[in-house]
């Protein structure tokens, strides 16, 4: 544990927030020698003073038929964090907040979509898995690379969300309501998921946007979490998302930070087998607009949630 | 300051004391709430505060009094029917009917298969009540200002239209508005600052909207967009405003769609639209793009999916749903491939000329067919269907929808009458008269 | 505006302020702070033995039945104790005249599961336990992500339901996305005269196995000891093998309709 909360504070963008992630090989995919083909990327900085924070969670596919899911799913995480961040950029200042979450909607999907499809392509290429490039070849290779992604970026008074295929993405309020701007999509069965190498990919993302407001904590994780409870909209989940929120709260977001790997990897053990990934954002609540500058807070960031979080 | 569960709101006009009871939803200018009161569930656009302008106000006061659009059309429109406020607040919203989400969807749902694809003939209905909803508008002396896909909601079964977000409705060439829409819809005059928001601009949008719901593509997304490594406000300056070219424009193949798989969708898609419409899409995007007087007009969409939609016919080998009306080219089914032989067809002659329906089991004969749309009635109203025969195998029959009775003169001679609930045979050469138009029931065409 | 990118232990490119990496290298976890609420699960296998109890079945072939079936179990138990995440759970549907639970509706830990004496008695009303199967193959009735459920079909006889009857029982499990989903084997006891292989083969959705045919007690138990264990294990590895998955459109083929002109001129 760092021993100044200060030291610690200065380094990330904390008018934003602070992240966190973690990712876990599956208890199955130990046992039988299989790698890990989750990923997830998290990315803080600011362009012309305006902080912004990046995250992004990935799947592989993981079966024969996806054998490079592994490099997919780290692909797809990389570029969602530069399209997320390229987006950021292009939108500074004096952009109205309506355009802003218009334009996300529009453009993010075809274009995290394409920058995931010219990198794989690459990749294929450079590793001389690619064939001569006729139409075919190509959708079976992106194939083999198939992944589902969650990206969200954190700006001055948005949540920006994304995503494509299975996972999970939830914002707790610091009152404690659980806002899930991603419903579930319930056409699919078993472990059929949307993916980024399908062939209309760009059509299949679902966007949603809400307001940096009051704050809270932002998760995002991979399907293992939530397969370990009962599902995406089961009552053990939410009370696992909503009790983990506290135990942000009571102990602080170090220890909980640290605490996470071992966690999951109890899941894994005891239910899903799967890999886990986890990524939980503390936002801070929206600056008033009034523009006068907050204090620098002293204490440690735990502290302001307390109140509010223990249950 | 967002409206919390339990909170009362007033109605202003009416007086009305509503109950928030939960939030539906969230837009980019405000949340939309479900709301309850003596009338039961409404639902209420609530404005951010720093929507909440003076402006924004007197324009809701505007709209509250004069109305939706007139007719039928004007039933489409999810209109502000009040303003709405709080006490001790200066923020305030609209009122407005609920929409049914479950059976409504907007398109991103029907490409991310949240909700079904709608097929060829619920679209040229989707399609048809687009434009006949904003011709209504326009006719009212509005224009919309902020057609987009996120404005448009259809029942993917049935196609009826909902059009919602009418807060930005204004009168043409008169108001001015804080919403600038979105730049994919908004014609290049605008976003060159060369003109105001108008009837006309309109025309632009309908028309992007509707090839977004045919390919599933913008227009001018191709070799310039896939260009841009930086797809900023600059770049869409120019793609969409300083040098807009169609992606299928004959002539300029500049902006020829890249062999990049994420245009294969618009490819096919394309390629399913039969010729008359792909006729005028190339029309709207080419001599409509910079010459606002030249726009594909509303009626003119309205005349093409009404020709379009009756034009339809299932193949007998795999079911799907084809198009017969494709300018005497051989039609060869878009699904299997097989060649389509043309099918029975109902010639009606009206006032206006004559239109030809073709016919498969399912297909309804429609208020507009005999009659030509007023504003006032309801041009989709059935009056007769395509029925199978109980006891003949094979065949099927027209049944009499309607309230009015028919008279039927068969080929050979004898006439009789149909009343309403009954169902004459589709015997060749027959006639119906049903309120004074001539239907000839017509014997496919080899 | 440059991405500091910092390799971490895990091996991923984790674009992170440098305090914070600093700290993720050097630090032992104490697990002091109590896991979160929330109740793990186990992934479910949901396992569905149909055993025809006719009359035909009468004396060894039952006999042989109940005895192969109570040694199966603590095989698949074995078996699947290599995927601790996995916990079958298993049901039997019993058809003679009709179609009825034997165990069941509501399923029991393998753990847990006695297969109770199953007596003869009637007709072979296969097409009645399919639908009871389907009934419980629903998307309501399943878990929404769960394993392929695993579903095997003993019989020694023609289906005494309408044929009909039964083709309509197999397109309804074909119609829901379980029943596709679901590994599902038949074995066939018996003289092959006795039973219709066309008509069984139609439940097996498993094309490389085909129909296990038993033609001896010693067979029978060795086809329901393999069936119930490979379908298990496949079941348990997880991901779905399902080509089609992966959003495409399949095609809708029927008999082409009918023309629809007629001579006739009498209203209906």
């Amino acid at each position: 544990m760092p021993a100044d909360a200060d030291e610690f504070l200065c380094a990330s963008n904390t008018g934003l927030g602070w992240a966190f992630g973690t990712s876990r090989t599956g208890a199955l995919h130990r046992k039988n020698n299989h790698p890990c083909e989750d990923a997830f990327a998290l990315w803080s900085g600011s362009a012309g003073a305006e902080p912004c924070i990046a995250i992004a969670v990935a799947d592989g596919h993981g079966d024969p038929r996806h054998d490079q899911s592994r490099t997919g799913s780290a692909i797809a995480v990389q570029s969602a964090v530069e399209e997320l961040v390229s987006f950021h950029r292009m939108h500074l200042h004096d952009t109205p907040r309506n355009i802003i979450r218009s334009e996300f909607r529009a453009d993010f999907p075809r274009r995290v979509s394409r920058r995931w499809r010219e990198s794989v392509t690459e990749d294929a290429i450079r590793r001389e898995l690619a064939g001569t490039g006729s139409k075919e070849t190509t959708s079976c290779i992106l194939t083999r690379y198939g992944s589902t992604l969650i990206a969200a970026s954190i700006l001055a008074d948005t949540i920006l969300i994304g995503q494509i295929g299975d996972g999970d993405i939830l914002l707790v309020r610091p009152d404690g309501t659980v806002e899930t701007p991603i419903p579930g999509d319930s056409s699919l069965v078993g472990s059929e998921t949307r993916s980024l190498s399908s062939r209309d990919a760009h059509l299949l993302w679902r966007t949603a946007t809400l307001d940096r407001g009051e704050g809270g904590v932002l998760i995002a994780a991979t399907d293992g979490v939530s397969d370990s409870f009962d599902g995406s909209e089961g009552p053990e989940f939410m009370k696992f998302i909503q009790s983990l929120v506290a135990r942000i709260g009571q102990y602080g977001v170090e220890t909980v930070a640290e605490a996470m790997s071992s966690w999951l990897d109890r899941y894994s053990e005891l239910a899903s087998g799967d890999d886990m990934t986890l990524i939980f954002v503390l936002v801070r609540p929206q600056a008033p607009a009034s523009g006068i500058h907050q204090p620098v807070l002293q204490e440690k960031p735990s502290s302001q949630w307390s109140s509010n979080l223990c249950h | 300051m967002p409206l919390i569960l339990g909170q009362r709101v007033r109605a202003e006009t009416s007086g009305l004391e509503l109950e928030v009871i939960k939030k539906l939803g969230e837009g980019t200018q405000g949340e939309v709430y479900l709301v309850e009161g003596p009338d039961g569930y409404r639902a209420v656009k609530w404005y951010k505060p720093d929507q909440a302008t003076a402006e924004q106000r007197s324009a809701i006061l505007y709209l509250v009094h004069t109305g939706p659009p007139f007719g039928a059309a004007g039933k489409r429109f999810i209109w502000p029917r009040d303003l709405v406020t709080r006490q001790g607040s200066t923020q305030f919203g609209y009122l407005m009917s609920r929409i049914d989400t479950r059976r409504f969807a907007e398109l991103g749902e029907c490409w991310a298969h949240i909700k079904p694809v709608p097929n060829f003939s619920a679209l040229c209905e989707i399609s048809y009540q687009l434009a006949n909803s904003y011709r209504a508008l326009h006719l009212s002396g509005h224009c919309y200002r902020d057609i987009s896909a996120g404005n448009l909601m259809f029942d993917p079964l049935s196609g009826d239209i909902l059009i919602c977000d009418n807060d930005n409705v204004g009168v043409n060439r008169q108001s001015c508005s804080q919403v600038w829409g979105t730049m994919e819809y908004m014609a290049p005059e605008i976003i060159r600052g060369e003109k105001d928001p108008s009837t006309q601009t309109d025309l632009h949008s309908l028309a992007v909207l509707l090839f977004y719901l045919w390919v599933w593509h913008h227009p001018f997304h191709g070799e310039m967009e896939y260009r841009f490594h930086c797809w900023d406000i600059q770049a869409k300056k120019k793609v969409y405003g300083e040098s807009p070219v169609f992606v299928f424009d004959p002539v300029t193949t500049a902006n020829a769609l890249p062999t990049d798989p994420d245009y294969i969708t618009a490819r096919e898609r394309w390629e399913y639209c039969p010729p008359a419409i792909r006729e005028t899409f190339i029309r709207a995007f080419t001599d409509g793009l910079n010459d606002p007087d030249r726009r594909v007009t509303e009626g003119e969409w309205q005349t093409l999916f009404s020709r379009m939609k009756d034009s339809i016919m299932t193949c007998p080998h795999c079911r799907a749903e084809n198009f017969s009306d494709t300018g005497g080219d051989s039609v060869r089914c878009w699904n299997c491939r097989k060649p389509l032989s043309p099918p029975p067809v109902i010639a009606i002659r009206r006032q206006g000329g004559e239109t030809r329906l073709s016919l498969s089991l399912g297909t309804t004969i429609r208020r507009r067919h005999i009659t030509s749309s007023s504003l006032q009635e309801d041009g989709s109203e059935i009056i007769g269907t395509i029925v199978p025969h109980p006891a003949i195998a094979g065949a099927a029959g027209i049944r009499n929808n309607s309230r009015a009775v028919w008279k039927c003169s068969f080929p050979d001679g004898s006439t009789t009458e149909v009343p309403p609930g009954r169902a004459v045979p589709l015997n060749p050469g027959t006639e119906l008269r049903v309120d004074g138009v001539l239907l000839t029931i017509t014997a496919p065409q080899d | 505006m440059s991405l500091d990118a910092f390799p971490c232990r895990t091996g991923y490119l984790i674009w992170l302020p440098a305090r914070l990496n600093g700290k993720a290298g050097g630090y032992t976890i104490e697990d002091t702070i109590p896991i979160p609420d929330g109740r793990v699960v186990r992934k479910k296998l949901h396992f569905f033995w149909l055993a025809d109890c006719s009359d035909s079945m009468r004396g060894k072939k039952i006999a042989t039945l109940n005895q192969a079936i109570r040694e199966a179990v603590p095989e698949v138990q074995k078996a699947v104790a290599a995927y601790p995440q996995v916990e079958i759970v298993m049901r039997a549907i019993k058809f003679s005249d009709t179609a009825e639970w034997h165990i069941g509706p509501d399923p029991v830990p393998v753990e847990q599961f006695v297969w109770p004496e199953l007596e003869t008695a009637g007709l072979t009303s296969t097409a009645k336990a399919i639908r009871l199967l389907a009934g419980e193959l629903s998307i309501e009735r399943m878990p929404r992500r769960g394993l392929p459920p695993v579903c095997i079909l003993i019989s020694d006889g023609f289906c005494t339901d309408p044929h009909e009857e039964y083709e309509n029982a197999i397109a309804e499990l074909g119609k829901i996305p379980w029943g596709v989903k679901a590994v599902r084997l038949a074995i066939a006891i018996g003289d092959e005269s006795d039973y219709n292989e066309t008509e069984l083969l139609r439940f097996v959705n498993q094309e490389q196995i085909g129909l296990l045919k038993a033609h001896s007690p010693e067979e029978l138990v060795t086809y329901i000891k393999w069936a119930s264990v490979s379908a298990s294990v496949a079941s348990s590895r997880g991901r779905s093998r399902d080509a089609k998955s992966m959003g495409e459109v399949s095609n809708v083929s029927l008999e082409s309709p009918p023309p629809m002109i007629t001579s006739n001129t009498d209203l209906f």
